[in-house]
């Protein structure tokens, strides 16, 4: 399939991708809320659309490059090269993290740590498509209750409420720094006409400290 | 210490009197707080048509104006008053509003008379008693050469508007701004990149055959190119730069753009996109090589179809 309009595309998705950077802001607060008497965090929040809005940038990016990128396919454009997509995005991914990794290959290795955070779908063995099947669970899932059975009895594990796995300190501030950066480091970069914007609402529009504070202040 | 007039004053014969006579006690005022100030009275009209009086104070540290009615003048405390506060503001200059500039010299060897000049020149900039100017500079002495002091931390800070002007008066008295200094030519930038390069060689990325740096009158960022056989074939004839912070890596720069292309993609590049600037200034011979630090000549062997295109 071909996307006549690409460019508009990848522009709606870029700028997706930034109001989901704004919303992990916002969430990256002190918050004292209960939830049926438990205590509630924002940090499943702020990891969620931190992981988000890299995945929107990076597939705008792509879409920018190519018309034949399908960017409803998959959750982790930056460690997963689609298999079925065409040989030119894996080019202009795999450009975008040899040109990073250059730079920084700490911000490569973070980018894979948030991005492995990503919902994913369960890995279906032949003969078994159509059949129901359980969910993939991934250990500090950003957004689902789960059982843990890591105690030995079993717990279960609700990220909200901060009892386990995700706390906005640990997983939120580390995840909205890795967006941070990314978007410095793609603002500065090429295509001017895709990666400028970027610069201006990260630089000039929405400077962003990774504090745990009210946002925006007030 | 002098007081001047202007033509259009002067021409006013009795406006010129009063002002003359004021100065008897502007003159006293301004010498007890400056030796090197001097004072400039100027004319003009109110929308109502009414004479205003303006006196522009200014010294090397400092300048200020403020407007005056002829009924001032001739009252002694009314015009002790104004003249006072046109001194604190020289001294200290308070005036909120306009944005200002900071423009920054070259450490230099300097006379007494290229100072006087400079001096003169930036007098002569219209209304410069409402720019707000101020110099900064450190002096130091240099025993071989006594007829000179070496001036370093050399600025002048001025409202926004009257930056140009400022600029061309330093240049016209034959100094040099920091800011025509391509970031490159800086101290410790190429020193910066080449331990830049060298860490590439080391971490297992591709090992750069060619490092070279173009855009040279970026003043925020360097553009380098890393040309290496070991890189990734794309093939596709793109040749984007991805940007980051140089704080820590390289100094005086904001930003550096890493540009990373196997030899033929370098081609392909040419090819599809010849007015990349990067092919520009090749052709221009407008870049810095930085490896082999041969002045390019070892580039220029190698892609020598590269330079003609």
């Amino acid at each position: 399939m071909l996307w006549e309009k690409n460019r508009e595309l990848a522009v709606a998705l870029r700028n997706q991708g930034l109001a989901d950077c704004l919303a992990a802001r916002f969430a990256l607060r002190p918050v004292e809320l209960t939830l049926f008497g438990e205590p509630v965090t924002f940090a499943h929040l702020v990891v969620s659309k931190s992981q988000q809005s890299v995945e929107k940038l990076t597939k705008g990016y792509l879409l920018w490059h190519s018309q034949s990128f399908d960017p409803t396919k998959g959750h982790s454009p930056f460690t997963e090269v689609v298999k079925d997509q065409p040989q030119v995005h894996k080019k202009a991914l795999a450009r975008l993290k040899e040109g990073m990794r250059r730079g920084s290959k700490t911000l490569v290795r973070e980018l894979e740590w948030l991005e492995a955070l990503a919902p994913r779908p369960p890995s279906v063995v032949a003969g078994q498509q159509g059949i129901l099947q359980s969910l993939e669970i991934i250990r500090e899932n950003t957004e689902y209750p789960f059982w843990s059975t890591s105690s030995g009895r079993g717990s279960l594990v609700i990220p909200a409420h901060g009892i386990a796995g995700i706390t906005l300190l640990n997983q939120g501030i580390r995840a909205f720094k890795i967006l941070r950066e990314y978007l410095n480091v793609l603002g500065m970069s090429d295509p001017i006409e895709y990666c400028g914007p970027i610069w201006d609402f990260i630089n000039k529009d929405h400077p962003m400290s990774t504090e745990i504070m009210e946002w925006p202040p007030s | 210490m002098s007081s001047q007039l202007s033509t259009r004053l002067e021409e006013r014969q009795g406006l010129a009197d009063a002002v003359r006579a004021a100065d008897r006690v502007v003159i006293p005022m301004l010498q007890r707080h400056s030796s090197s100030a001097s004072a400039f009275w100027d004319v003009a009209e109110d929308v109502h048509s009414r004479d205003v009086l303006t006196l522009y104070l200014t010294d090397p540290w400092g300048s200020a104006a403020g407007d005056f009615a002829l009924g001032d003048l001739r009252d002694e405390r009314r015009l002790e008053r104004g003249v006072n506060e046109l001194i604190g503001e020289m001294i200290s200059p308070r005036r909120p509003g306009e944005s200002r500039e900071r423009i920054e010299l070259i450490d230099t060897l300097t006379s007494a008379d290229q100072l006087e000049r400079l001096r003169m020149r930036l007098g002569q900039i219209p209304n410069i008693g409402r720019a707000r100017l101020q110099l900064h500079n450190q002096v130091r002495l240099v025993p071989q050469k006594p007829e000179k002091y070496l001036l370093t931390d050399f600025a002048i800070e001025v409202d926004e508007p009257f930056a140009k002007a400022v600029r061309d008066s330093a240049v016209g008295c034959g100094f040099r701004l920091r800011e025509d200094v391509v970031l490159i030519k800086r101290e410790g930038v190429r020193e910066g990149l080449s331990r830049l390069i060298d860490q590439h060689f080391r971490d297992g990325e591709p090992k750069p055959d060619f490092a070279l740096c173009f855009r040279l009158r970026d003043r925020q960022t360097i553009h380098l190119l890393e040309v290496s056989r070991e890189a990734v074939a794309f093939g596709d004839g793109g040749l984007d730069g991805f940007g980051f912070s140089a704080r820590g890596l390289i100094p005086h720069a904001y930003s550096l753009k890493l540009y990373l292309a196997n030899p033929d993609d370098l081609y392909a590049a040419a090819r599809v996109n010849p007015d990349h600037p990067l092919f520009h200034d090749l052709r221009g011979g407008n870049c810095e090589f930085l490896r082999p630090d041969d002045g390019g000549e070892a580039f220029r062997k190698e892609f020598s179809d590269l330079m003609r295109v």
